[in-house]
C-alpha cells in the first residue's frame, strides 16, 4: 500500500483524529507522517483542565424521521424473505430494520448508525436455536434434567445479559464513534440473580431498590468512545414509581372486578347457553394484560424520566426526558387494541409512532467536549449472547 | 460537487465536505476547497441502500461519509441496481403486495401442514429408550405432585387388571408394551392418561365414575392406547418445540406486547393440534372396538358420564381447550355404530 494521503491541509484537531483512527501496523508511513505533522502543528498553550465540565453548546430535541409508509414495505418484505429462506435472511432483515430506526434517529444534525454484520447475527442465531432445541428436548423428556438446566440457566443469565448489552452498544455509533459496555460478570450476577433472590426474603419490599441497582449496573457501565456514562439514581424515585404502579394496578383491578361482577350477574340472568364462563376467562386474561400495561407504563414513564434526567456522558451530553405517564399508558393501550384489531398488520405503525413518541419526549444538552471524544478500545464482539437472550426471552430494557 | 458530512476515523469530529466524483476516484474537499483525500472508487464501502435514510460510506482507515440520498449520488455509489435488490423490493408496490399475500399464506402452511408433518416424522424416529426415560421421569414428577397412591383394594385392582389383559389379547397389540396402573388424584378428578412408553394411568375417581364397569373401562383404555400407538405425546412435544422455535425465531425481536399476543396464538394453534390428536385416538378406539366386536355405544356412554362431571360447554370453549367438545365426540361415537 503506497497510496499516501496528503495531510498538509488538515488542522491540528483533524490530524489528531486521523492519527487516532489509523491502523499503524497497516500504514506505518502514514503514521510517521502524521506524528511529524502533529508535532509541528501542536498548539503552544496547554489545553484546559479536562476535569472541568464543558459548557453546554446546544439544547436539542431528538428527532425521528421514520415513516410508516416506508417501514411497512421493509417489514413485510423482510418477513417474507425470512420465511422463504427458512430463517436465514432474518439476520439481514434484523440489520435492515435496526438500520432503519437508527439512521432515522437524529440528534443535533447527526444520525445514529447500526453497524452489525448480518453474518455475526446469523451465527449467534444458529447457536441460540441449537441451545434452545437442546433445552426444550431435555425439558420435554425429563423434568429432572430440566431442573439441572434451570440451575445452569440462572448462572448463565448474567453472562448473556452482559454479552447482549455489549453487542447492542458496540453496534451503535454516533458521529462515527461506537458506544460500549464494560459490565463485569460478578456485578451482573449480584444485581440480576442474588439481589432479586434476597428481595424475596424482604417480602419484595427491597425490589424497587434492586431495580435501581440493575439500572445503575446497566447505565454506569456504558461508554461513548472513551467517555463514561454516569448516573445519580435515587432509591426514593424507584419506590415512588413502584408503589405508584402497584396502587394503580390495585385500583383498576378492584374497579374492573366490580364491573365484571355486575356484568357477570347480568349475563347469568339471560344466558342459557352457559357461554359466559369461557367469555369470562378471556375477559380476565385480557383484563390482566390491560392492568399490567397500565401499571408498567406508569413505572416506565416515571423511571425513564428520572434515569435520563440524572444521566450524563461526561463532557459530551446530558439528557432530559419528559414522558407523560398518561400519554404513555394511552400509547400502549391503543397499540394493543390496534394490534389485535389488525391481526398484527399494524406492527410497523406501532413501532414508528412509539419511536416518535420517545423522540419527542427526549432532549439532549450537547456539551462542548463532544468533538474531543475519541474511539475506545476495539474488540471483537459476537452476537451469540444477544441471540440467546432473545430466544430465551431474557428481556433487557434500555431507556 | 455533492455536499456530505465527513467523520475522520477515530474521533467524533465532523467536517462539512464536498465530494467530487471522477471516473476512477472521488475527491474529498473541505470548506476551503482544499483536497483532504483522493480515494479510488473501488475503496468505498457504501452500506446497502435503505429507504430514504442517510447513505453511509465507510472509507477504510480514513473515516465515514454520510449524506442525504439524491438519485445522482445513488447512481454513482450503487453502480448496479441488482445489488440493491432488497431496497428495490421494499420500495415496489408489487413486492409489498406479493409479500402481503404470501406471508399469511406461508404462515398458514407452516403451522397447518409443515410443523405437524415434521412432528409426526420426528416422533417416529425417537428411540424407545428416550421415550421410556421421558415416561418414567414424568410419572415420577406427577407422583410427587398431582398423584397419590390408589385407594382401590387389591382385589378390585386385580379384577380390572385381568380383564385388561383379556382385552389386550383380543386386540392385535403387543401385550407386554402396555401396563395399567392406578392412582388417586384430587386435582385431576376422573381421568385417564397414557404415557408414551405404554403406561396407562387411571384415577380412582374415574373407576368410581364408571362404577367399575369393564366394558366402559375398555372403551376409554382403547382411546389411551390410540394415543400411544400414534406416538401422540412425542408429536405434541415436537409440535410445541417446532412452533415455539418458529415463533421465537421470526418474531423474537418484537416487544413484550407482541410476546403476549404470540403466546395466545401459540396456545390456540397448540390446542387445535391436540384436538386433532384426540379425534385420532377416539377413532382408533372406535375402529378397534368394531374389529373385536365390542359395542361402540359404550364409548359414547363413558363420554356422557364424563360430561356430567364438568360444567356446560360452549362453542367458544373449543378454541380454548385441548380436547374437542365432548358432545361432538359423543355424536361421533354414535355415528360410528352405523
Amino acid at each position: 500500500m503506497t497510496n499516501n494521503i496528503d495531510y498538509s491541509n488538515y488542522s491540528f484537531e483533524d490530524l489528531l483524529s486521523a492519527r487516532a483512527g489509523l491502523d499503524a501496523d497497516l500504514y506505518p508511513e502514514r503514521a510517521v507522517e502524521l506524528d511529524k505533522l502533529i508535532a509541528q502543528k501542536a498548539p503552544k498553550i496547554e489545553s484546559a483542565d479536562s476535569t472541568v465540565q464543558s459548557a453546554v453548546l446546544r439544547q436539542v430535541q431528538v428527532k425521528f424521521h421514520g415513516k410508516t409508509s416506508e417501514f411497512f414495505g421493509i417489514w413485510i418484505v423482510n418477513i417474507l424473505l425470512s420465511i422463504v429462506t427458512l430463517g436465514i435472511y432474518s439476520a439481514w432483515a434484523t440489520v435492515r430494520t435496526h438500520r432503519y430506526f437508527y439512521s432515522n434517529t437524529e440528534i443535533d444534525g447527526h444520525c445514529f448508525s447500526y453497524l452489525a454484520n448480518p453474518v455475526q447475527i446469523l451465527k449467534g442465531r444458529i447457536i441460540a436455536v441449537v441451545a434452545f432445541a437442546i433445552y426444550s428436548i431435555a425439558a420435554a423428556f425429563s423434568p429432572i434434567l430440566m431442573l439441572f438446566f434451570i440451575v445452569a440457566f440462572i448462572f448463565l443469565t448474567p453472562m448473556m445479559i452482559i454479552l447482549a448489552v455489549r453487542f447492542k452498544m458496540r453496534m451503535t455509533a454516533y458521529r462515527n464513534i461506537r458506544f460500549g459496555f464494560n459490565g463485569k460478570y460478578g456485578d451482573a450476577f449480584v444485581v440480576f440473580v442474588l439481589l432479586p433472590i434476597v428481595s424475596v426474603f424482604t417480602l419484595y419490599t427491597a425490589l424497587p431498590w434492586v431495580f435501581k441497582k440493575i439500572d445503575e449496573f446497566l447505565h454506569n457501565n456504558m461508554t461513548y468512545g472513551q467517555q463514561k456514562f454516569t448516573t445519580e439514581l435515587r432509591s426514593s424515585q424507584y419506590y415512588i414509581a413502584s408503589i405508584g404502579a402497584l396502587v394503580l394496578a390495585l385500583i383498576i383491578g378492584a374497579l374492573s372486578l366490580f364491573a365484571l361482577g355486575a356484568s357477570f350477574s347480568a349475563f347469568e340472568a339471560q344466558s342459557t347457553l352457559g357461554s359466559s364462563f369461557s367469555l369470562l376467562t378471556v375477559g380476565i386474561m385480557f383484563g390482566y394484560l390491560v392492568i399490567f400495561l397500565i401499571a408498567s407504563s406508569f413505572y416506565q414513564a416515571y423511571v425513564r424520566n428520572h434515569l435520563f434526567n440524572s444521566m450524563q456522558i461526561s463532557n459530551v451530553a446530558s439528557f432530559t426526558s419528559s414522558v407523560s405517564a398518561a400519554r404513555l399508558i394511552w400509547l400502549h393501550l391503543s397499540n394493543l387494541i390496534v394490534l389485535v384489531v389488525t391481526l398484527g398488520l399494524a406492527l410497523p405503525w406501532i413501532h414508528i409512532r412509539t419511536s416518535i413518541f420517545y423522540a419527542n419526549a427526549t432532549n439532549i444538552s450537547v456539551l462542548a467536549g463532544i468533538t474531543d471524544v475519541v474511539e475506545g478500545v476495539q474488540d471483537d464482539t459476537s452476537a451469540i449472547g444477544e441471540e440467546i437472550a432473545n430466544v430465551f426471552d431474557v428481556d433487557i430494557a434500555l431507556g | 460537487m455533492h455536499e456530505a458530512m465527513f467523520y475522520p476515523a477515530g474521533s467524533a469530529r465532523c467536517l462539512l465536505v464536498q465530494l467530487d466524483f471522477g471516473a476512477e476516484d472521488v475527491r474529498v474537499l473541505n470548506a476551503n476547497n482544499e483536497v483532504l483525500h483522493i480515494l479510488p472508487l473501488s475503496q468505498l464501502r457504501p452500506a446497502p441502500k435503505l429507504a430514504a435514510t442517510c447513505r453511509e460510506v465507510m472509507l477504510p482507515n480514513v473515516g465515514l461519509l454520510s449524506f442525504k440520498p439524491t438519485p445522482e449520488l445513488d447512481s454513482l455509489l450503487y453502480s448496479s441496481d441488482k445489488s440493491q435488490w432488497a431496497h428495490m423490493l421494499e420500495n415496489s408496490y408489487q413486492g409489498i403486495a406479493i409479500s402481503l399475500l404470501l406471508v399469511p399464506l406461508c404462515l398458514f402452511i407452516i403451522f397447518k401442514y409443515i410443523i405437524p408433518h415434521a412432528a409426526e416424522r420426528f416422533a417416529e424416529v425417537v428411540p424407545y429408550s428416550a421415550i421410556n426415560l421421558a415416561s418414567t421421569h414424568t410419572l415420577k414428577a406427577l407422583d410427587n405432585s398431582m398423584l397419590q397412591p390408589s385407594e382401590l383394594t387389591l382385589s378390585e385392582q386385580q379384577t380390572i387388571l385381568s380383564n385388561w389383559q383379556l382385552t389386550l389379547s383380543q386386540l392385535a397389540l403387543d401385550r407386554s408394551y402396555y401396563t395399567l396402573i392406578f392412582r388417586k388424584s384430587d386435582s385431576l378428578g376422573a381421568n385417564a392418561f397414557a404415557l408414551p412408553n405404554g403406561t396407562i394411568v387411571v384415577t380412582d375417581q374415574f373407576i368410581k365414575l364408571i362404577e367399575s364397569r369393564q366394558d366402559l373401562l375398555q372403551a376409554i383404555l382403547l382411546h389411551e392406547i390410540g394415543h400411544v400407538e400414534h406416538h401422540h405425546s412425542m408429536r405434541l412435544i415436537s409440535q410445541s418445540l417446532f412452533s415455539s422455535l418458529v415463533i421465537d425465531y421470526f418474531f423474537a425481536d418484537v416487544s413484550g406486547l407482541i410476546d403476549a399476543f404470540a403466546g395466545i396464538s401459540t396456545t390456540l394453534v397448540q390446542n387445535q393440534f391436540s384436538s386433532e390428536l384426540e379425534w385420532e385416538a377416539d377413532n382408533f378406539a372406535l375402529k378397534q372396538m368394531k374389529i373385536s366386536g365390542l359395542d361402540t355405544e359404550n364409548f359414547a356412554l363413558v363420554l356422557e358420564k364424563l360430561m356430567k362431571t364438568i360444567p356446560e360447554e360452549s362453542n367458544i370453549d373449543s378454541w380454548l381447550q385441548t380436547h374437542p367438545l365432548l358432545r361432538k365426540r359423543i355424536a361421533n361415537a354414535r355415528a360410528a355404530q352405523h
